[in-house]
């Protein structure tokens, strides 16, 4: 089973996803950017869903981060955030998609998941 | 004594005498020697029943304004009066323009005089204190001193608009100071005019608003970091009852179907607030991006309709979509999408069992689409609301109201950004009201001038 990190600091949107993919993937759920980055050393998922708006550590940073490294350069991330404009910058920053949470549906993630993970 | 007399000695009792001859006509003027009334201590004026200056002594010329009291004889009394009361109003004047100067002089706001050219003519305490240069260095100067590099085409549109003798009011924008800092400013500048009418030079107040920018920035900032906050948990809210509706947690309870569908309807409905108040933040402050492209705005609107069609049918309503034949216009799609979406769910939301019309018109340098309703009509009295913010329509019939009370609001602020613009062209209570959404043709001048101002709005918020 292919392992999905979810680094989201709001818990119960959190478990919605872990719940929703829990099917079909295993998942974690890291509160702040270091432990994100923490899991994405010891646990080495298979893609990550990153919140922007994060205590301590930001998002930006986390995604500069794990471009940074060789290792960790090609785990496809998603960016889940509902700050507006980011899109591009984003991309730009080595992001695979960059969705708006309120404009996206569970459904719609799930499908954008299985499309970087083929 | 006649009345006039009087009123010249009451005018001035120190110097004035005259002689009223009534019906005395043998006594002639001639007969009062005129060195006896050199002699007189107080000006003397002799004036005739037509009145007709008759002789003056040089007291009285002197008094006058007259060179030689001869100059004075002949002459109709008024030039006493004209003479007397010109002082009377030089005096006055410079009195006044004395207070006006002193106000001018000693005010909070930048008060600047100008000649059609751009050179300082005047220059005040507040000028010295917001731009940082004496009097003695503005004078004779250029105005552009003041003025940042990127905005030195601004003086020129500035002065060719006051040469046309046009008044610019409350122009927010960026002056420099003598340390090269950059300060926000409200300016008003008007023409100032000769006797003639003709433009003769500029004058300008400014005011520092650095203060209000920056409450608006904290407020922006605040309503920013707010909504993205409440955006959050209100994601997590709508994912969860999407998965209950779906059974991710199992088979969903019949007698929760209608509790789940008001917490959806109400939880959409939170989403869209927020949202609405981000863009309108964003909007206030310039924040928001348009993408201007060339489109049909009849291709757009009958895709809408297509996505609104079961909302249509759910309230019965018959839709005639008469498209005619029109040019393409000039906008950033997405938002043209918003404004139409919100005027469509509108006239839904307020007909019941009517029908909508939707028609397109051109003009020079526009394209307007009408979306008429047949439904409960705007009263007089919400007429004048109908654009402001959190302001909604209460609807007669039982349906309940689902709106934020912002979409008019926000969707005219962005159609008069994109150069158009949003208006009730009619609206008859219980009859129903037709709305018109104007917009920039491609390729037109209005197009070119919304073109170039929002990618210079751009480049200044990369500044």
């Amino acid at each position: 089973m292919k392992k999905i990190l979810i680094i989201e600091d709001d818990q119960s949107l959190a478990s919605a996803y872990r719940f929703k993919l829990s099917s079909s993937y295993e998942t974690r759920n890291a509160v702040t950017g270091d432990d994100g980055l923490k899991e994405v050393h010891g646990w080495k998922p298979d893609l990550i869903l990153l919140d922007l708006f994060l205590p301590g550590k930001s998002g930006q940073e986390v995604l500069a981060e794990l471009k940074k490294h060789n290792k960790t350069k090609d785990i496809p991330v998603i960016v889940l955030t509902n700050l507006e404009g980011q899109n591009q910058a984003m991309i730009k920053q080595g992001a695979d998609e960059c969705l708006i949470k309120t404009d996206t549906s569970m459904d719609q993630v799930l499908k954008k998941i299985q499309e970087h993970l083929q | 004594m006649s009345s006039f007399t009087s009123f010249l000695k009451n005018l001035i009792p120190d110097f004035y005498k005259t002689w009223d001859f009534k019906s005395d006509s043998n006594r002639q003027p001639q007969d009062l020697q005129q060195s006896s009334l050199d002699s007189s201590p107080d000006a003397v004026v002799v004036i005739d029943r037509e009145g007709k200056i008759k002789a003056a002594n040089k007291r009285a010329a002197k008094l006058y304004g007259f060179t030689d009291p001869f100059d004075m004889v002949g002459k109709s009394k008024t030039v006493l009066v004209n003479a007397q009361e010109l002082e009377k109003i030089k005096k006055q004047f410079a009195e006044s323009k004395s207070f006006m100067a002193a106000i001018a002089e000693s005010a909070e706001d930048a008060i600047i005089g100008k000649d059609l050219n751009g050179r300082i003519t005047s220059w005040n305490k507040g000028a010295e204190k917001l731009y940082g240069y004496k009097k003695e260095e503005a004078l004779g100067q250029s105005v552009s001193i003041v003025y940042p590099p990127e905005l030195k085409d601004e003086l020129q549109k500035i002065l060719a608009k006051l040469k046309r003798g046009e008044l610019i009011q409350h122009l927010e924008t960026v002056r420099i100071n003598r340390d090269g800092r950059r300060i926000p400013v409200s300016m008003t500048i008007s023409p100032v005019l000769d006797e003639k009418g003709n433009v003769r030079g500029v004058s300008s107040i400014g005011r520092d608003i650095s203060r209000e920018k920056e409450l608006d920035r904290l407020k922006d900032e605040f309503i920013s970091l707010t909504s993205h906050a409440l955006r959050t948990p209100l994601s997590a809210i709508k994912g969860l009852i999407s998965m209950i509706y779906e059974g991710d947690y199992g088979p969903m309870n019949k007698n929760l179907e209608k509790p789940l569908a008001n917490i959806s309807s109400s939880t959409e409905r939170l989403i869209k607030l927020v949202n609405n108040l981000l863009k309108i933040s964003r909007a206030k402050t310039g924040k928001l991006e348009y993408k201007l492209a060339d489109f049909s705005l009849a291709d757009l609107m009958a895709e809408i309709l297509k996505e609104l069609g079961p909302m249509a049918r759910e309230n019965k309503i018959e839709v005639n979509f008469i498209r005619s034949e029109i040019p393409q216009v000039q906008s950033d799609e997405a938002k043209t999408r918003d404004i139409l979406t919100n005027l469509l769910s509108n006239a839904f939301k307020f007909t019941n069992k009517g029908s909508i019309e939707i028609s397109f018109k051109q003009e020079q340098d526009t394209v307007t689409v009408f979306v008429k309703d047949t439904g409960i009509g705007i009263s007089d009295k919400d007429k004048a609301k109908l654009f402001q913010r959190f302001q909604q329509i209460a609807n007669v019939t039982s349906k309940q109201i689902t709106g934020t009370g912002l979409g008019l609001y926000l969707s005219k602020m962005m159609a008069q950004r994109l150069g158009g613009d949003i208006w009730l062209a009619e609206s008859e209570l219980k009859k129903g009201s037709t709305f018109g959404f104007s917009l920039p043709k491609a390729g037109s001048v209005k197009a070119k001038e919304v073109a170039e101002a929002l990618s210079k709005n751009h480049s200044k918020q990369l500044v």
